[in-house]
Protein backbone atom coordinates (compact mmCIF):
# COMPACT_ATOMS: atom_id res chain seq x y z
CA UNK A 1 0.00 0.00 0.00
CA UNK A 2 1.44 3.51 -1.03
CA UNK A 3 1.86 5.94 1.47
CA UNK A 4 -0.99 7.83 1.83
CA UNK A 5 -2.68 10.19 4.21
CA UNK A 6 -5.40 8.96 6.96
CA UNK A 7 -7.82 11.99 7.07
CA UNK A 8 -7.94 14.77 4.74
CA UNK A 9 -9.89 17.65 4.71
CA UNK A 10 -11.02 18.14 1.20
CA UNK A 11 -10.62 15.07 -1.09
CA UNK A 12 -9.30 17.34 -4.01
CA UNK A 13 -6.84 20.16 -4.42
CA UNK A 14 -5.69 22.05 -7.13
CA UNK A 15 -2.86 21.89 -8.70
CA UNK A 16 -0.41 24.30 -8.08
CA UNK A 17 2.68 25.70 -8.90
CA UNK A 18 6.47 25.08 -7.39
CA UNK A 19 8.05 27.66 -6.66
CA UNK A 20 11.57 28.71 -5.12
CA UNK A 21 13.75 26.51 -3.68
CA UNK A 22 13.38 24.37 -0.05
CA UNK A 23 14.12 26.56 2.71
CA UNK A 24 13.80 24.06 5.28
CA UNK A 25 14.52 20.10 5.40
CA UNK A 26 17.35 20.91 3.25
CA UNK A 27 19.87 19.63 5.76
CA UNK A 28 20.62 16.10 6.58
CA UNK A 29 19.30 15.68 10.26
CA UNK A 30 18.94 12.05 11.37
CA UNK A 31 20.90 9.82 8.99
CA UNK A 32 24.67 9.96 8.46
CA UNK A 33 23.82 10.65 4.08
CA UNK A 34 20.77 11.57 2.10
CA UNK A 35 19.46 11.93 -1.02
CA UNK A 36 19.04 15.31 -2.27
CA UNK A 37 16.43 16.60 -4.80
CA UNK A 38 17.60 18.80 -7.38
CA UNK A 39 14.38 19.52 -9.23
CA UNK A 40 11.41 20.56 -8.05
CA UNK A 41 8.82 18.17 -8.74
CA UNK A 42 6.01 15.70 -7.22
CA UNK A 43 6.67 12.29 -6.08
CA UNK A 44 3.82 9.84 -6.05
CA UNK A 45 3.30 7.60 -2.67
CA UNK A 46 4.13 4.78 -5.01
CA UNK A 47 8.04 6.28 -6.14
CA UNK A 48 8.87 7.01 -2.51
CA UNK A 49 7.78 3.75 -1.53
CA UNK A 50 9.43 2.44 -4.44
CA UNK A 51 12.86 4.29 -3.58
CA UNK A 52 12.33 3.21 0.02
CA UNK A 53 12.45 -0.78 -0.90
CA UNK A 54 15.43 0.00 -2.77
CA UNK A 55 17.41 1.03 -0.04
CA UNK A 56 16.22 -1.43 2.25
CA UNK A 57 17.49 -3.91 -0.46
CA UNK A 58 20.78 -2.50 -0.50
CA UNK A 59 21.25 -1.79 2.84
CA UNK A 60 19.27 -4.83 4.99
CA UNK A 61 19.34 -3.59 8.77
CA UNK A 62 20.56 0.34 7.94
CA UNK A 63 18.22 2.60 9.36
CA UNK A 64 15.92 4.68 6.73
CA UNK A 65 14.24 7.99 7.16
CA UNK A 66 11.65 8.82 5.00
CA UNK A 67 11.71 12.90 4.99
CA UNK A 68 8.49 13.53 2.93
CA UNK A 69 5.02 13.04 2.68
CA UNK A 70 2.42 12.32 -0.12
CA UNK A 71 -0.27 14.69 0.93
CA UNK A 72 -1.11 15.95 -1.82
CA UNK A 73 -4.32 14.52 -3.92
CA UNK A 74 -3.68 14.09 -7.67
CA UNK A 75 -6.41 13.22 -9.91
CA UNK A 76 -6.92 11.87 -12.85
CA UNK A 77 -10.00 11.08 -15.44
CA UNK A 78 -11.04 7.61 -16.18
CA UNK A 79 -9.65 6.88 -19.87
CA UNK A 80 -11.92 7.07 -23.01
CA UNK A 81 -13.89 9.42 -21.05
CA UNK A 82 -15.41 12.50 -22.68
CA UNK A 83 -14.46 15.82 -21.83
CA UNK A 84 -16.00 17.49 -18.80
CA UNK A 85 -18.12 16.26 -16.40
CA UNK A 86 -16.56 17.88 -13.60
CA UNK A 87 -12.93 17.21 -12.26
CA UNK A 88 -11.41 13.17 -11.88
CA UNK A 89 -11.40 11.42 -8.63
CA UNK A 90 -8.47 11.41 -7.07
CA UNK A 91 -5.94 9.05 -8.23
CA UNK A 92 -2.70 8.90 -6.22
CA UNK A 93 -0.87 11.18 -3.44
CA UNK A 94 1.96 12.96 -4.25
CA UNK A 95 4.95 15.02 -2.04
CA UNK A 96 5.97 18.36 -3.34
CA UNK A 97 9.50 18.39 -3.46
CA UNK A 98 11.50 21.50 -4.10
CA UNK A 99 15.03 22.26 -5.13
CA UNK A 100 16.54 20.92 -2.27
CA UNK A 101 14.64 18.90 -0.15
CA UNK A 102 16.27 15.94 1.28
CA UNK A 103 13.91 12.93 0.37
CA UNK A 104 15.76 10.02 2.46
CA UNK A 105 18.26 9.81 4.71
CA UNK A 106 20.23 6.47 5.69
CA UNK A 107 22.70 5.49 8.61
CA UNK A 108 23.95 2.82 10.85
CA UNK A 109 26.36 1.47 8.42
CA UNK A 110 29.32 2.16 6.64
CA UNK A 111 29.23 5.38 4.56
CA UNK A 112 29.78 3.59 1.49
CA UNK A 113 27.29 1.59 1.30
CA UNK A 114 24.55 3.60 2.25
CA UNK A 115 25.80 6.18 -0.75
CA UNK A 116 25.38 3.09 -3.21
CA UNK A 117 21.95 2.45 -1.65
CA UNK A 118 20.57 5.86 -1.70
CA UNK A 119 21.92 5.68 -5.77
CA UNK A 120 19.65 2.79 -5.97
CA UNK A 121 16.49 5.13 -4.66
CA UNK A 122 17.85 7.98 -7.25
CA UNK A 123 16.83 5.88 -10.23
CA UNK A 124 13.44 5.35 -9.22
CA UNK A 125 12.93 8.82 -8.22
CA UNK A 126 10.98 11.21 -10.93
CA UNK A 127 13.80 13.97 -10.17
CA UNK A 128 17.59 14.43 -10.19
CA UNK A 129 19.11 14.28 -7.16
CA UNK A 130 21.83 14.20 -5.58
CA UNK A 131 24.23 12.52 -2.61
CA UNK A 132 24.65 14.99 0.30
CA UNK A 133 26.73 13.62 3.68
CA UNK A 134 25.42 14.96 7.17
CA UNK A 135 27.48 18.42 8.10
CA UNK A 136 28.70 19.24 11.29
CA UNK A 137 28.33 22.53 13.07
CA UNK B 1 44.74 21.24 19.39
CA UNK B 2 43.23 24.01 17.32
CA UNK B 3 44.93 25.04 14.50
CA UNK B 4 44.42 28.87 13.61
CA UNK B 5 43.87 30.12 10.37
CA UNK B 6 44.19 33.50 9.27
CA UNK B 7 41.35 35.65 7.26
CA UNK B 8 40.97 38.93 6.10
CA UNK B 9 37.99 40.96 6.45
CA UNK B 10 36.69 44.47 5.74
CA UNK B 11 34.22 46.37 7.13
CA UNK B 12 31.04 46.76 5.10
CA UNK B 13 28.33 49.56 5.44
CA UNK B 14 25.65 47.36 2.82
CA UNK B 15 23.52 45.82 5.81
CA UNK B 16 19.85 44.23 5.10
CA UNK B 17 18.64 41.45 2.89
CA UNK B 18 18.70 43.90 -0.59
CA UNK B 19 22.23 45.49 0.03
CA UNK B 20 23.58 41.87 1.06
CA UNK B 21 22.57 40.25 -2.07
CA UNK B 22 24.50 42.76 -4.24
CA UNK B 23 27.25 42.46 -1.91
CA UNK B 24 27.01 38.16 -2.40
CA UNK B 25 26.92 38.81 -6.06
CA UNK B 26 30.06 41.19 -6.35
CA UNK B 27 31.86 38.09 -4.50
CA UNK B 28 31.85 38.84 -1.26
CA UNK B 29 29.75 37.19 1.79
CA UNK B 30 28.69 38.92 4.44
CA UNK B 31 30.29 38.41 8.17
CA UNK B 32 29.33 39.26 11.52
CA UNK B 33 31.55 39.70 14.41
CA UNK B 34 30.10 39.94 17.78
CA UNK B 35 30.89 39.12 21.32
CA UNK B 36 33.17 40.07 24.58
CA UNK B 37 30.63 42.76 25.40
CA UNK B 38 31.97 44.73 22.97
CA UNK B 39 29.60 46.57 19.91
CA UNK B 40 28.60 43.66 16.48
CA UNK B 41 30.41 44.41 13.59
CA UNK B 42 29.01 44.21 9.84
CA UNK B 43 31.94 42.76 8.13
CA UNK B 44 32.46 40.81 4.60
CA UNK B 45 34.87 38.43 3.79
CA UNK B 46 36.21 37.36 -0.24
CA UNK B 47 33.69 34.54 -1.25
CA UNK B 48 36.76 32.51 -2.28
CA UNK B 49 39.00 33.13 0.58
CA UNK B 50 36.18 32.23 3.15
CA UNK B 51 35.00 28.58 0.91
CA UNK B 52 38.79 27.79 1.31
CA UNK B 53 38.80 28.88 5.13
CA UNK B 54 35.37 26.68 5.51
CA UNK B 55 36.27 23.65 3.11
CA UNK B 56 39.28 23.07 5.29
CA UNK B 57 37.28 22.58 8.24
CA UNK B 58 38.68 25.65 9.93
CA UNK B 59 37.24 26.62 13.81
CA UNK B 60 39.50 29.38 15.36
CA UNK B 61 40.57 32.10 12.73
CA UNK B 62 43.02 35.06 13.18
CA UNK B 63 41.09 37.92 11.67
CA UNK B 64 42.62 41.07 10.22
CA UNK B 65 40.29 44.09 9.91
CA UNK B 66 41.58 46.74 8.26
CA UNK B 67 45.11 46.97 10.23
CA UNK B 68 43.23 45.58 13.78
CA UNK B 69 43.64 42.13 14.56
CA UNK B 70 41.11 39.91 16.22
CA UNK B 71 40.62 36.25 17.29
CA UNK B 72 37.34 34.83 16.99
CA UNK B 73 35.11 31.26 16.58
CA UNK B 74 33.17 30.29 13.65
CA UNK B 75 29.61 30.20 15.39
CA UNK B 76 27.31 29.58 12.45
CA UNK B 77 27.56 29.19 8.98
CA UNK B 78 24.25 29.51 6.56
CA UNK B 79 24.19 27.57 3.34
CA UNK B 80 22.18 28.02 0.27
CA UNK B 81 19.70 25.20 -0.26
CA UNK B 82 21.73 22.84 -1.98
CA UNK B 83 24.47 23.41 1.15
CA UNK B 84 26.84 24.53 -1.97
CA UNK B 85 27.50 28.04 -1.23
CA UNK B 86 28.19 29.81 2.07
CA UNK B 87 25.84 32.76 2.45
CA UNK B 88 26.43 34.23 6.01
CA UNK B 89 28.81 33.47 8.73
CA UNK B 90 29.03 34.31 12.35
CA UNK B 91 31.70 34.98 14.16
CA UNK B 92 32.24 35.31 17.94
CA UNK B 93 35.51 37.29 19.44
CA UNK B 94 37.39 34.35 22.16
CA UNK B 95 39.81 34.78 24.15
CA UNK B 96 42.35 31.40 23.07
CA UNK B 97 42.53 31.05 26.59
CA UNK B 98 39.17 31.41 27.84
CA UNK B 99 36.71 28.11 27.72
CA UNK B 100 34.18 28.66 25.89
CA UNK B 101 30.87 26.16 25.48
CA UNK B 102 31.07 24.46 21.87
CA UNK B 103 29.67 21.59 20.45
CA UNK B 104 32.21 19.00 18.80
CA UNK B 105 31.69 15.93 16.58
CA UNK B 106 31.24 12.38 17.40
CA UNK B 107 33.47 10.26 15.34
CA UNK B 108 32.90 6.68 15.62
CA UNK B 109 35.52 4.22 14.54
CA UNK B 110 35.14 0.84 13.01
CA UNK B 111 32.24 -1.74 12.62
CA UNK B 112 30.60 -2.88 15.12
CA UNK B 113 30.63 -6.74 16.11
CA UNK B 114 26.96 -6.74 16.36
CA UNK B 115 26.42 -5.80 12.55
CA UNK B 116 27.61 -9.07 11.95
CA UNK B 117 24.76 -10.66 13.86
CA UNK B 118 22.05 -8.88 11.86
CA UNK B 119 22.01 -5.59 14.52
CA UNK B 120 21.85 -1.87 13.18
CA UNK B 121 23.75 0.81 14.50
CA UNK B 122 22.17 3.76 15.76
CA UNK B 123 23.94 7.09 16.43
CA UNK B 124 21.57 9.00 18.56
CA UNK B 125 23.90 11.49 19.28
CA UNK B 126 26.64 13.11 16.56
CA UNK B 127 27.62 15.98 18.43
CA UNK B 128 28.69 16.93 22.13
CA UNK B 129 28.78 19.92 24.29
CA UNK B 130 31.75 20.81 26.13
CA UNK B 131 33.25 23.50 27.87
CA UNK B 132 37.14 23.93 26.73
CA UNK B 133 39.03 27.14 25.72
CA UNK B 134 39.51 27.26 21.93
CA UNK B 135 43.80 26.55 22.09
CA UNK B 136 42.34 22.84 23.07
CA UNK B 137 39.07 22.37 20.59
CA UNK B 138 39.82 19.10 19.59
CA UNK B 139 38.50 18.28 15.99
CA UNK B 140 36.28 15.60 16.86
CA UNK B 141 35.81 12.87 19.83
CA UNK B 142 36.72 9.71 18.71
CA UNK B 143 35.56 6.25 19.47
CA UNK B 144 35.89 3.40 18.66
CA UNK B 145 32.63 0.94 18.13
CA UNK B 146 33.94 -1.75 16.94
CA UNK B 147 33.62 -3.84 19.97
CA UNK B 148 29.73 -3.12 20.22
CA UNK B 149 27.85 -5.74 20.24
CA UNK B 150 23.93 -6.67 20.08
CA UNK B 151 21.81 -4.67 22.73
CA UNK B 152 25.00 -2.57 23.52
CA UNK B 153 25.53 0.96 23.79
CA UNK B 154 28.09 3.50 24.02
CA UNK B 155 27.30 6.58 26.72
CA UNK B 156 28.56 10.03 27.03
CA UNK B 157 30.15 9.23 30.14
CA UNK B 158 32.24 6.56 28.11
CA UNK B 159 34.01 9.72 25.96
CA UNK B 160 37.40 10.13 25.83
CA UNK B 161 37.35 14.29 25.98
CA UNK B 162 40.91 16.11 26.20
CA UNK B 163 42.06 16.63 29.87
CA UNK B 164 40.62 20.25 29.97
CA UNK B 165 37.08 19.88 28.56
CA UNK B 166 34.52 19.59 31.01
CA UNK B 167 30.96 17.90 29.45
CA UNK B 168 27.99 20.19 29.22
CA UNK B 169 26.32 17.24 28.53
CA UNK B 170 24.17 14.36 30.37
CA UNK B 171 26.51 11.51 30.91
CA UNK B 172 24.14 9.00 30.80
CA UNK B 173 22.84 10.26 26.88
CA UNK B 174 23.25 6.73 24.58
CA UNK B 175 25.57 7.94 21.62
CA UNK B 176 25.17 5.15 19.91
CA UNK B 177 23.71 1.82 20.13
CA UNK B 178 23.72 -1.74 17.92
CA UNK B 179 19.66 -2.54 18.34
CA UNK B 180 17.84 -5.72 16.50
CA UNK B 181 16.50 -4.44 13.49
CA UNK B 182 12.40 -5.58 13.65
CA UNK B 183 12.77 -8.49 11.32
CA UNK B 184 14.94 -10.21 13.86
CA UNK B 185 12.82 -9.87 16.81
CA UNK B 186 10.86 -12.88 18.00
CA UNK B 187 7.80 -12.23 17.90
CA UNK B 188 7.05 -11.08 14.32
CA UNK B 189 4.34 -8.35 14.84
CA UNK B 190 1.03 -8.37 13.42
CA UNK B 191 0.49 -7.58 9.78
CA UNK B 192 -0.75 -3.20 9.76
CA UNK B 193 -4.64 -3.37 9.02
CA UNK B 194 -5.44 -2.89 5.26
CA UNK B 195 -5.49 1.12 4.94
CA UNK B 196 -8.29 2.20 3.27
CA UNK B 197 -8.24 2.78 -0.60
CA UNK B 198 -9.10 6.37 0.36
CA UNK B 199 -8.70 8.30 3.38
CA UNK B 200 -11.58 9.30 5.29
CA UNK B 201 -12.79 12.75 4.59
CA UNK B 202 -12.94 15.37 8.05
CA UNK B 203 -16.77 16.28 8.51
CA UNK B 204 -18.09 14.19 5.97
CA UNK B 205 -19.11 11.79 8.37
CA UNK B 206 -21.54 14.57 10.08
CA UNK B 207 -23.49 15.79 6.67
CA UNK B 208 -23.89 11.71 6.06
CA UNK B 209 -25.40 11.17 9.09
CA UNK B 210 -27.64 14.51 9.03
CA UNK B 211 -28.95 13.64 5.30
CA UNK B 212 -31.04 10.87 5.71
CA UNK B 213 -34.27 12.89 6.91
Amino acid sequence: MPLMPKRVLHRKQQRGRVRGDARRGNTVEFGDVGLQSMEAGWLSGRQIEAGRVAISRAVPGAKVYIRVFPHKPVSAQPLETRMGKGKGEPEYYAATVKPGTVIYEVGGLPKEECLVALNHAAHKMPVRCRLVERRHR
Amino acid sequence: MVEVTKLELARREAVGTNAVRGLRKAGSVPVVLYGHGREALALAAAGRALQDVIARGARFLELSIEGQTETALIREVQYDAFGLEVLHIDLMRVDIDEAINVSVPVEMRGRPKGLAEGGALQKLLTDVEIRIAPRHIPEAIVVNISGLEVNQSIYVRDLELPPSAKLLEDPDKIVCTVAVPRGLEEAAPAPAPEQAAEPEVVGQKKEAEEAPE
